[in-house]
């Protein structure tokens, strides 16, 4: 919990995001689930909890907004060609990509998202 | 920083297509089963115009890309309103299966809706009553055609017409399908992959023709506009961008450029030597028609190579807004937007015919907003400049269109071709995508207004040398890409807006900053709404007076699609294609920053394959009962 906080600072001052936004919409939370348990494996119990755990810590960190753009940029920065330019060159992309990693990282940490579970994807 | 001259990142489609899964069944519905007299075909020449005008001009269906021929994405069906698309819901999805970048939208005749995929462009008939496929075509293409693609393996849609679908794919074939059955009538050739050609648009169908371009200006291809017979497939002519006037169908005496004749081999006499037969100039974007003026009107794009310093000259006729005559090809009137082009400024999108007012007089319309940032209203008759204004405050490369020669006022220090081979040119708005790129806005006869989906991106610029190699890219510069906010230094970081725009006196009218280019086709409607989508992958309703937001819903991937809506049992729909790189809830696990080095899409397809099947979807929205 203190190295979620000491993340939340680090970047509040990089990009201020409002910390206790917890604003994700259900859909969000829902498509999140879905897809973490099917990278780790399939619908188990233990997927279950520890995919609610994640998403719960990412949303409490950041915002639904800043979540959905920093998405966007790790989404499309391979697009081929001009087009993917725009997602590869400016720093904002750089910076949020980096944050919901780090975010993605320390919520994983707390949540019981082994290692092992996790180079299963 | 990207190196777009290394295509081998762009590797095959390794995407191994899985069982379309079918999921309408989200929404069982008992429908009365009205058989559509739409589809009836009636084989005798040129009644496909009557057939197709008289589909057109029922807004239950939406015929053809711009919903009609002057392209104007506007449908006169009001039940979806600016007072209740608040309470819009999806009614059903479809998956298609296919991975990449979905782009262009469902047509729908009757009781049918017809939908397309990226490569390897799949075709799907669907019955409205009940949601089934009735068909669906898979075509075989090489994937040898992917690396020639310039710009991911878009495609940008169907033509219907006499009875037949027409599928315009990747590699080049053309393809006639019976509309009831899905079974091929007829196929040609119109290019060669081998040589850099494919294909990208959605071609249209008038009176006996369907007409189709070609896309390859990444690799030398001479582009063209090509018309051919609805019946068997055969050429009835085709006009070339850039060559002698036997191949441009150019008259030197009648065929003008602003009121004057152009005068004898206007499209070779502007180049350095042969360079007009790898001379670029392709037609990837949209075709309009004025069936009062019997004329076909689309733009052609940039010059090869991208280095401007070893293509001295104008450059005619890449950049330019063609007005072709339909029976003959010959051109009417050009107009060239970006002479000697050095930023990749694709003249190619959409020519939206309308009938406004400019400076008090009722006037015959073209408006086209350039990659270039400038919005451009035409008289479309005559070819005549009427308005040429920045359609982004922040455009910078040219101070203002010069309206007596229509030549853009270019600012010296933005030029990449006066500050040479291996400078970098900083700070150039817009970037190479343009102010817009090729996803076509709409108008609202209502309003007057034009809404316009627009990039915010600005860039560095730097031309290098580059040999030519048939088949191989021949770009030759190197790009880096960032918000505009950085160049005009407001502190914004907004990447694209979508506005409403006035061609009479080439104004924003409002102007909603989008964080990401919006690269989704506008709609605009009776009921005084219009839509567009972004690369969040929000359905987005605004107020098209205001622009006030409305109504928003997040669909599974990115936008890039065009936004479409027609009417089925007296219910109105609204659908669009959403699918781009990436899936709703996927690419937060580790591993994807840094991950530029496959920028050919293995990075991002890679872990797709793992966790999706889903593909592109198509989202419908309805109101509840």
């Amino acid at each position: 919990m203190r190295s979620v906080a000491f993340a939340t600072m680090f970047f509040a001052v990089l990009l201020p995001s409002p910390a206790d936004a917890n604003d994700f919409p259900t859909q969000a939370r829902v498509e999140y689930v879905l897809q973490c348990m099917d990278s780790r494996g399939g619908q188990k119990f233990e997927n279950l909890y520890s995919c609610i755990c994640v998403i719960d810590k990412i949303a409490e960190t950041i915002s639904y907004d800043e979540y959905a753009e920093a998405e966007v940029f790790a989404q499309l920065r391979s697009t081929p060609g001009e087009r993917g330019g725009v997602f590869r060159d400016p720093e904002r992309a750089s910076l949020l990509v980096r944050k919901i990693k780090d975010v993605t990282g320390v919520a994983e940490k707390s949540c019981f998202v082994t290692s092992k579970a996790r180079s299963a994807e | 920083m990207m190196f777009v001259a290394d295509q081998r990142r762009i590797e095959r489609d390794r995407q191994v297509f899985n069982i379309d899964r079918w999921r309408g069944d989200m929404m069982k519905r008992i429908f009365v089963t009205i058989v559509s007299a739409f589809v009836i075909a009636v084989p005798v020449l040129s009644s496909a115009n009557s057939e197709l005008m008289k589909l057109m001009s029922n807004p239950n269906n939406w015929a053809s890309w711009g919903g009609d021929y002057a392209g104007t994405r506007y449908s006169a069906l009001n039940q979806i309103n600016a007072g209740n698309v608040g309470d819009l819901q999806v009614a059903w999805t479809f998956s298609t299966g296919v991975l990449r970048g979905h782009e262009g939208g469902p047509l729908v005749i009757g009781d049918t809706l017809y939908v397309h995929t990226p490569f390897p462009n799949k075709v799907f008939a669907i019955d409205l009553n009940d949601q089934t496929i009735i068909w669906r075509y898979e075509p075989k293409q090489d994937p040898d055609t992917i690396p020639v693609m310039c710009c991911d393996t878009v495609y940008r849609g169907l033509a219907y017409g006499d009875g037949k679908i027409f599928l315009q794919q990747a590699d080049t074939h053309l393809v006639a399908l019976d509309a009831k059955t899905g079974k091929q009538i007829w196929r040609i050739k119109n290019g060669d992959p081998k040589k850099g050609s494919t294909n990208t648009n959605a071609p249209i169908v008038v009176k006996d023709k369907v007409i189709t371009g070609i896309s390859g200006g990444e690799f030398g291809v001479q582009g063209f506009l090509a018309a051919y017979d609805i019946n068997d497939g055969s050429l009835v002519w085709k006009g070339y961008s850039t060559g002698p006037d036997e191949q441009t169908l150019i008259d030197p005496k009648k065929t003008t450029h602003l009121g004057k004749p152009v005068g004898k081999n206007s499209g070779t006499s502007t180049w350095k030597g042969d360079q007009w037969k790898i001379g670029g100039g392709t037609t990837w974007g949209w075709y309009s028609y004025d069936p009062d003026l019997n004329l076909v009107y689309y733009g052609t794009g940039n010059p090869s190579t991208w280095n401007p310093v070893v293509r001295p000259g104008d450059n005619r006729w890449s950049m330019t807004i063609f007005a072709r005559d339909l029976d003959t090809g010959m051109a009417k009137w050009v107009y060239q937007m970006t002479p000697h082009d050095e930023w990749d400024y694709d003249g190619i999108n959409e020519m939206i015919l309308a009938d406004i007012k400019v400076k008090g007089k009722d006037r015959k319309v073209l408006v086209h907003f350039d990659r270039n940032g400038f919005g451009y209203t035409l008289d479309r008759v005559t070819g005549e400049l009427l308005v040429a204004e920045k359609f982004d405050p922040a455009v910078n490369w040219a101070t203002h269109v010069d309206m007596k020669t229509g030549r853009p006022q270019v600012v010296a220090k933005y030029s990449t071709h006066q500050n040479g081979e291996d400078f970098n040119t900083e700070n150039i708005c817009p970037a190479a995508l343009g102010t817009k790129d090729q996803q076509p806005a709409a108008f609202s006869p209502r309003t007057g207004l034009f809404y316009v989906p627009t990039n915010h991106v600005c860039m560095d610029y730097e031309p290098f040398e580059v040999e030519y190699t048939a088949g191989q890219p021949y770009v030759g510069a190197t790009l880096s890409m960032f918000p505009a906010g950085r160049v005009t230094g407001d502190g914004t970081t907004n990447l694209g807006n979508f506005i409403a725009w006035d061609a009479s006196a080439g104004k924003i009218v409002w102007s909603l900053p989008e964080r990401f280019s919006v690269w989704s086709g506008a709609l605009a409607t009776a009921g005084d709404v219009v839509f567009y989508g972004t690369l969040e992958g929000y359905v987005k309703a605004v107020d098209a007076k205001t622009g006030k937001e409305l109504y928003k819903f997040k669909t599974p991937s990115g936008i890039i699609g065009n936004l479409n809506t027609w009417s089925h049992n007296g219910k109105q729909y609204i659908g669009v294609l959403s699918g781009i790189g990436g899936w709703a809830g996927i690419g937060m696990a580790a591993g994807l920053e840094g991950d530029t080095d496959g920028l050919g899409a293995v990075g991002a397809y890679r872990s797709l394959d793992k966790f999706t099947q889903l593909g592109g979807v198509m989202t419908v929205f309805a109101l509840p009962d």
